[in-house]
Formats: structure tokens, sequence, C-alpha cells
């Protein structure tokens, strides 16, 4: 498989992206995972790009979900993954690679809106989807409005239905990120679920 | 459908009839998930560099530290010591002492000659090195 990770041009001179890294970044087995890890815990920054280029998407959706701007969602990326960077070489393989991440993503996107996120735009949205302009428009506003919505729920609960409906994690992986059970987890979503019947 | 099933349901999301209760919260949160925007590529490089750019200033900063400096400054001083003074000597311990002179051997000559009264007085002494042990002191004439 071909590398799937295409820096803009500017960066990949300043990083220097090697092929080789980016190819073995294309293999899905934890194994080769396990190995940039390695890899980057020995400061191989190729191989940390990889890393980066593989679970950006998840970390970015999660922090976009918790935090609800375009904006605070990129700094909470940023600082996941710096937090990931030093902590590499503390990694202890007990723990899967991708759920180490999502707990430090979430950490992160819970600190960053603590930060004063509320400042900032709540209605800066970035506009990528590719489909008709005016239903574009109305999921956006759908958007903000379900976020809107649980800002009003209890800490966790708003936390859990973000995590669920727009980080796409599955109930056993939320519990495993907040250290709940999965029961707990699907008890709170729907206690979730019927507070935002009510508010609507 | 209810919505926690609806949620439970996610591959079948598009399929899912609109005949309940629910219909306004599940449309609503269907549009929310479509409105999920993600990152750029530019964004995503842009992070990705600031990231690297933070971690080389934090290892850059650690040997800039000022107890960096103070180590790197105090190992200078000593290289430049070393230079200008040359190999440092070897330790006293190391050092084999100058072979003492065999027993018997002369180590000087001294001579006095002095004139007075139109007599002349010479002395003439040799110092030989003797060996202790097998020295003789006469007690009975005080030393020198």
């Amino acid at each position: 498989m071909g590398p799937r990770f295409a820096l803009a041009p500017a960066a990949a001179s300043k990083l220097d992206v090697s092929e080789a890294s980016l190819a073995a970044a294309g293999d899905d087995d934890t194994t080769a995972e396990t190995q940039l890890a390695r890899a980057a815990a020995g400061g191989d920054e190729a191989a940390f790009a990889a890393l980066f280029e593989r679970h950006r998407r998840e970390v970015y959706k999660i922090a976009r979900a918790i935090t609800g701007d375009a904006d605070v969602a990129r700094d909470a990326l940023q600082e996941t993954f710096l937090k990931v960077y030093e902590g590499l070489p503390r990694w202890r393989e007990d723990c899967a690679l991708r759920t180490w991440i999502v707990r430090i993503a979430i950490r992160a996107a819970i600190d960053q809106r603590r930060r004063g996120a509320r400042h900032r735009s709540a209605a800066a949205l970035v506009v990528e989807p590719a489909y008709d302009p005016r239903t574009r428009l109305e999921d956006a506003v759908a958007l903000r409005r379900i976020q809107e919505l649980a800002e009003r729920l209890d800490g966790q609960q708003a936390l859990i239905l973000r995590l669920r409906l727009l980080g796409d994690l599955t109930n056993a992986e939320i519990a495993e990120a907040l250290g709940l059970r999965p029961p707990n987890v699907r008890m709170q979503l729907s206690k979730a679920i019927r507070r935002l019947r009510e508010l609507l | 459908m209810s919505v926690e099933r609806w949620i439970d349901e996610e591959d079948r999301l598009e399929e899912a009839a609109p005949d309940d209760a629910d219909v306004e919260l599940r449309e609503l949160m269907l549009a929310a998930r479509r409105g999920r925007a993600s990152m750029s590529e530019d964004e995503a490089a842009d992070v990705l560099t600031q990231v690297l750019e933070d971690v080389r200033q934090r290892d850059r900063r650690v040997w800039g530290s000022p107890g960096a400096r103070w180590f790197v400054g105090l190992a200078a001083l000593l290289a430049l010591a070393v230079g200008l003074r040359g190999t440092p000597p070897r330790p006293h311990a190391n050092v084999t002492p100058a072979p003492a002179p065999p027993p018997e051997v002369v180590v000087k000559e001294v001579f006095f000659e002095s004139v007075r009264d139109g007599k002349v007085t010479r002395l003439e002494m040799t110092l030989y090195l003797t060996d202790p042990k097998k020295e003789k002191t006469d007690v009975s004439m005080p030393p020198l």
C-alpha cells in the first residue's frame, strides 16, 4: 500500500518524511503501529508523522465533538500529539496505542475547552463536505444546535453524548477511555437522550 | 425506532424509517453528524509542523538551560586549561628517584688554603659516601 500521508510541500521539506516510513504507516496491523511508536519514541520524526496521520482524524473528531469549535479542536489536536510525543517513551504496550491516544485526546479537549474556549466564536464552521450549500448550512446549524443542547446536560452525560454521537466512539470505547463500565455509559447515554427530548 | 436504538445501529442510519416521535431529534442528530467538519490536509500539516517545532524548541531549551550552559562552560574551560598547560604531570608516586651512588664513591673534594705570616696552611678533604650499616661512629669525638 502506498503512502496515505500527503504533507503540504513546505511542511514536507521541513519534516523530511521518508517514503519508507510513510509506507510503513499504511499497514494496519498492531505490530507496525508498535514499531512506529517505538521509532517515534526514539526521536524518528517521520515515524511520528506516520502515527499522526493514522490518528489525527479521529483525534480531531473527538476534540471537535467535545469543544464544539474548530479552532479549539485544532489546539486540542496539537496538544494531544505534543503529549503523545512526550509520553511515547513511557507508553506501556499492555494498552492499545489508539486507546491511549484517545484518552489523551479527551483530556486535552476537555482542558482546551476549560481554557477559555467559550470566549471564541462557537459559530466558526469549517466548510469542507462537498454537498449542496443549503444542506451543508442546515447540517452546520444542526451541529451547533446539538452542541448547544449538550451544554445544558449534566457534564458527564454531555461528554458521553458528544463522544458517541459526534466523536464516533462506541460505548465500549467510551467506557474504556473514561474508566467507566459499558452499562453505565449506556445508561448515561439514555438519560442524555431523554433530556434532549425534553429540551427540544 | 427509538433514538437509542438508532444510535446503536449506526450502519443503518440512512435506512431508518422516520416513523416515531423521535423523528425531530433523530434528524437533528443525523444532520449534526453530517455537519461535523474535518481538518484539511494543509491544516493538519501545519499542526504537525507546529508540534515538531515545539518538541525541537523544548529540546533546545533543555540544552540551553542555565544548568546545561554552566556545565558546558565548565567543560570548555577545563578543555582550554588542559590545552594551554599541555599534558599534566604524572603523579609523584610514579616518578622513579635517581639512583643513589654506590658507597665508597667520592662525592666531593674540598680544598682550603690560607697564608698567614708567611706560612701556608692547606686543608684537603675528600667526602665519600658511606654505608650507614657498615659505618662505625666514633662516639668519643664530638660532632663537627
